[in-house]
């Protein structure tokens, strides 16, 4: 939805065509329950690449050749992908294909002028690589970044035009080439649908770990922990949040006892508000941190929880899987 | 088994590869993936395999020289370092293809300028299989790997035939295990066990690669953020965050 709504404003900036792929099994239900919806959302119009076996494939390969259909098709000059696993597969793939030009965690800036720029953070986030959109001369594939959920907007109009495109045969695949053997549950994938994320770090003490989960609770939010904390034992591998984990894109994000190293903050959207508490003013997260509250967490943490009206219950601490490493010393803000 | 690992020298903020880390951490995964697969598979070949200048990326294959690969493959093109992540695809896969490597890794990401393009886009050039977002990897027989990747809210969990291509995700074990084991390295001229190879060498010119660097976009240092606001009690910090939700932020 957040890949459609940037496009539709993309498309009245540059007075654009916005066109919303999907491959689908039955056309005549996909126009029926989905193409009305995506109207609302902002298609001009709507592509269904008839593909009865696509479902049944989990990898990116058939995805792949309905979206080259749609695009030999339709001759797209924008592709833009939301940031899901599926379409961290997909996306890259097919540009390659295509020959395009790539551009992945993006964001979509105008000018006020009209012209409109992919932009996205590099280098831990001291450096923006922007590429506006008239310098292309071949056509672009996108993954816009995660943003921080946001309140829906009023609905546009439903009055779409319907493309319905054959889906390319599939080359077969070798029976046994890849089955699917199990899945279970993503014990951590709540945090990538946090609006507010409280995270742990290592200058955090043990006995707080209750009062850090009211906060959350308080918060209506999830609780995390970087990669120094679960090292420690602090919080249990699913749970950790930095570069080489998990990103996460809340709209609020509380960080204590972590000193905000670059592989922590970069895991952060930019667009996330962050406040920090810790007992070092000069901690690297204050440089990140709109708000920040400075001292020992032992009064901190239970005062800012009180002031918000909770209390720590009983069974509020997280379970640590991971034993304490021995040589892993807990120091606030030290070590990540 | 042989295995092709693709690395990539982490640039510094400057954007020049004169940082103190060699690697990544999804690179460090993928190639602690590989040796995990060396160690328990005999027979198994580890090829460390990148493009660009001898000074960028020699240091980050005699890393992975002495953290297990048994065989390096420099691509001496240091016109690649200002194309986009096609030329590099097109270099990788001129040298893979037809070579008979049954399980090609990359980095699921890169942690300086993270394109995320060049494990699935070799695999497109080579016509394999990938999977993205593994975060779990072991071998069931010669010609077949298990691995688990992170799905939207799951875990899922495949059995895949070789050839494949699967882009490594980085978790917390993996980083740690990682980090104990590694030598940090200096910048050093190519040792003499480092294959190289040109484009000429892979019947490849940059004319055919085409020049993209203007696909890339510009980059500059972002502005600074605005400074903190320190709060002067934890009650006036709970009277802003109530106002933050009350207004919907």
């Amino acid at each position: 939805m957040h890949a459609l709504r940037e496009a539709r404003r993309v498309g009245t900036l540059a007075g654009a065509t916005v066109v919303a792929a999907m491959t689908c099994r039955d056309p005549d239900r996909a126009a029926r329950d989905l193409v009305p919806l995506l109207g609302r959302l902002g298609a001009d119009r709507v592509a269904l690449v008839h593909a009865p076996d696509s479902s049944a494939v989990s990898l990116s390969d058939p995805h792949c050749d309905a979206l080259t259909t749609v695009c030999r098709a339709l001759a797209p000059t924008l592709l833009l992908f939301g940031d899901t696993p599926a379409s961290r597969d997909l996306a890259p793939k097919l540009a390659a294909r295509l020959g395009s030009a790539w551009f992945p965690d993006a964001a979509l800036e105008s000018d006020g002028a009209g012209e409109c720029f992919l932009t996205r953070l590099t280098h831990q986030g001291t450096s923006k690589r922007s590429l506006a959109l008239d310098a292309l001369d071949r056509p672009m594939v996108a993954v816009l970044r995660a943003m921080p959920a946001k309140r829906p907007r009023t609905a546009l109009g439903d009055d779409v035009e319907v493309v319905l495109l054959a889906g390319t045969p599939q080359p077969p695949i070798a029976a046994g080439t890849y089955a699917l053997l199990a899945t279970a549950l993503d014990p951590g994938a709540s945090l990538e649908a946090a609006s507010a994320i409280v995270t742990i770090g290592a200058g955090l003490p043990h006995e707080l770990l209750p009062w850090a989960h009211a906060l959350a609770h308080a918060l209506g939010g999830e609780l995390a922990a970087t990669p120094a904390a679960v090292k420690l034992g602090l919080a249990p591998p699913d749970r950790v949040i930095g570069v080489g984990g998990r990103t996460v894109a809340p709209r609020l994000y509380v960080s204590c006892g972590a000193s905000g190293s670059s592989g922590h903050l970069g895991a952060i959207s930019a667009e996330t508000t962050v406040v920090a508490l810790d007992r070092n003013p000069n901690a690297p997260i204050f440089k990140r941190s709109t708000r920040g509250l400075v001292g020992e967490l032992s009064e901190l943490l239970p005062a800012l929880v009180t002031a918000l009206g909770a209390a720590p219950t009983a069974n509020a601490a997280p379970t640590a899987n991971a034993a304490p490493t021995a040589n892993a010393a807990p120091a606030a803000g030290a070590d990540e | 088994m042989k295995i092709a690992v693709l690395l990539h020298r982490l640039c510094a903020e400057s954007g020049k590869p004169d940082g103190p880390e060699i690697l990544g951490a999804f690179d460090r995964a993928a190639l602690a993936a590989g040796r995990a697969l060396l160690a328990n598979t005999p027979g198994t070949e580890l090829l460390a395999i990148a493009a660009g200048s001898a000074a960028s990326e020699g240091p980050a294959l005699a890393l992975a020289l002495t953290l297990g690969a048994t065989d390096a493959l420099h691509i001496d093109a240091p016109a690649l370092e200002t194309t986009d992540y096609l030329g590099i695809t097109h270099a990788i896969a001129g040298a893979l293809r037809g070579a008979g490597y049954d399980l090609v890794l990359a980095g699921d990401r890169a942690d300086d300028d993270p394109q995320a393009a060049l494990g699935p886009a070799v695999a497109e050039a080579l016509g394999l299989l990938h999977l993205g977002g593994v975060v779990s990897l072991s071998s069931d027989s010669p010609t077949s790997v298990i691995a688990t990747r992170r799905a939207s809210a799951s875990l899922a969990t495949w059995r895949l035939e070789l050839p494949v291509l699967l882009c490594i995700a980085t978790t917390p074990e993996s980083t740690v295990a990682f980090a104990a084991q590694s030598t940090p390295v200096d910048a050093r001229p190519l040792p003499s066990d480092i294959r190289t190879v040109s484009l000429a060498d892979l019947g490849l010119s940059l004319h055919e690669l085409g020049r993209r660097a203007h696909l890339r976009g510009e980059v500059a240092p972002t502005p600074t953020h605005q400074p903190v606001v320190f709060m002067q009690s934890p009650g006036e910090l709970a009277a802003w965050l109530r106002a933050q939700a009350e207004a919907g932020v």
